[in-house]
């Protein structure tokens, strides 16, 4: 991989997502929405936390599956994938800078939840981690619809569907203890556990082994069709 | 030295054989039209010779093989594609800059490059140019890396005259400079302006091959030649030695508003092989 490559498409990623108003949204809407819950509910700290834990789930889950893929499939349906194919780019330097600039962007956005509700250095540490975790896999099941889709709208229909599973599983799993049972064998509970202070376990970690190198595994899988196709 | 040597290439989707065992060489430093209609197979000839596409015959881009290119040819050749996309949201200067930096070439080389094409208000974002100016955007983005060969298909389709002129002075220019230029299109008069060679598609096989004007006068089949005198009358007259003494004659009495020979255009040569006209 050429680091000048990569770069390049991270500073075009950079330009091209301050006026795609769309997928800016995404990384905003959820920390606002967060603030704005735990600013109401700021007489009872325990629910604000909870809201913080359900927010930060769907940040980490949501967006960067969303967000990813329709980059990704953007640049399939308008041609300017197969151009900077064209231009000596190759398809892992693409997705490690898409994947890249998502990650970060959800870390820095992410990074706001952090001055909606003050901890130490080392809980907000294990925070970003969490969040990090929990992006990175996201990233990895966004760049498996990105690939599979052939345009912005087919990514969107595929995203959203896993996303909310993902993301808002949690969220109900805090009122139903059968949903509970279900979404424990995702990584979208298992960060929401980390986000609400529970500690790492064995299970968690296996948990989210499994589906990052599930994912992974798959994004591989249709990378190399991808190539194939090209 | 040739720059592209196809022999016998042939391209099948399916059972549909589209293209049915090309053979052609083009020289380095000319331009080369392929004229066909839409639905021809030029636009899979080029995906073949640039490796996007699979194909059975031998194919060579500058002496490598195209079914095993590396991916550093991608450094000597340009590519204008009916598809290619820009980044609607960024600045025509944003657009190249990304492409600049992949190909290490300075911003000063942007500028020249788009001064050269044309496009004065880089700030514009690219989704906002017209036809005309994303083309000269899309060209410009080509040119980038100095290809030693460019890749045009339909370069000037939909674009006004005058425009379309601009982009035929440029690929003369390049080619003065050396660029080989593989021209696709189905406006035979652009093909028989810039071409030095050219070759005619139809339905996958190529049925005539050669330089524009001499397959003019190969299919010359009226081989006649017609005064306009300064009255107003049109005389026609075989083309043989014997029109030769009455064409004189009108020359010796000043009596010639204009001559003209009846060799066909391209069009009326591929209509005449084929049936069919070339803009369908």
């Amino acid at each position: 991989m050429r680091i000048p490559n990569i770069t390049a498409l991270f500073q075009k990623q950079i330009k091209d997502v301050l006026k795609n108003m769309p997928v800016l949204v995404l990384f905003i809407v959820y920390p606002i929405i967060a603030a704005v819950m735990t600013n109401a509910m700021s007489d009872q700290p325990e629910v604000g936390t909870m809201f913080l834990s359900i927010f930060a789930t769907m940040h980490c889950a949501f967006t960067p599956i969303v967000a990813t893929s329709s980059i990704i499939a953007e640049e399939k349906e308008k041609n300017t994938l197969r151009v900077l194919i064209m231009s000596n780019v190759t398809l892992r330097e693409y997705l490690f800078s898409i994947g890249g600039f998502v990650l970060i962007a959800t870390l820095i956005t992410g990074s706001t939840f952090l001055l909606i509700q003050t901890q130490s250095l080392v809980k907000s540490l294990l925070f970003l981690a969490s969040m990090g975790i929990g992006g990175l896999i996201s990233i990895a099941l966004g760049m498996c619809i990105g690939l599979l889709s052939k345009n912005a709208a087919a990514a969107n229909g595929l995203a959203v569907p896993f996303g909310m599973v993902f993301a808002f599983l949690p969220m109900l799993a805090n009122f139903n203890k059968g949903i509970e049972a279900v979404s424990r064998f995702t990584y979208g509970q298992q960060v929401s556990y980390l986000f609400a202070g529970k500690p790492f376990t064995v299970f968690g970690v296996v948990i989210l082994c499994i589906n990052f190198i599930a994912l992974i595994t798959v994004s591989t899988l249709l990378y190399k069709r991808s190539i194939a196709e090209d | 030295m040739n720059s592209i040597s196809l022999q016998q290439v042939s391209k099948s989707f399916g059972t549909k054989e589209v293209l049915k065992d090309i053979s052609l060489t083009i020289p380095s430093g000319e331009i080369f039209g392929l004229l066909g209609p839409s639905g021809a197979g030029k636009t899979t000839l080029i995906k073949i010779m640039t490796g996007q596409l699979s194909y059975t015959g031998a194919a060579e881009i500058m002496g490598k093989s195209c079914d095993r290119l590396d991916r550093s040819i991608y450094s000597d050749i340009g590519m204008v594609m009916d598809n290619s996309g820009l980044y609607e949201r960024l600045s025509c200067y944003d657009n190249l800059i990304l492409f600049a930096k992949i190909h290490g070439i300075s911003k000063e080389d942007v500028a020249k490059i788009l001064q050269r094409v044309g496009l004065k208000d880089v700030k514009v974002l690219a989704g906002k140019l017209s036809k005309g100016m994303k083309q000269r955007l899309i060209l410009a983005r080509a040119l980038l890396h100095h290809p030693k060969i460019l890749f045009l298909d339909e370069p000037t389709s939909g674009l006004d005259p005058a425009t379309a002129n601009e982009i035929h002075s440029l690929l003369t220019e390049l080619k003065n400079e050396g660029t080989t230029i593989f021209l696709t299109t189905h406006n035979m008069e652009e093909a028989h302006k810039l071409c030095d060679h050219i070759a005619l598609l139809n339905e996958g096989v190529i049925v005539e091959f050669g330089i524009p004007d001499e397959l003019c006068r190969k299919y010359n089949k009226e081989n006649t030649i017609t005064i306009l005198d300064r009255n107003g009358n049109t005389v026609t007259f075989l083309n043989n030695s014997g029109a030769a003494d009455r064409i004189a004659e009108y020359f010796a009495n000043d009596n010639v508003e204009a001559i003209h020979s009846s060799e066909p255009n391209l069009e009326t040569v591929f209509i005449s092989l084929t049936g069919r006209e070339l803009d369908i």
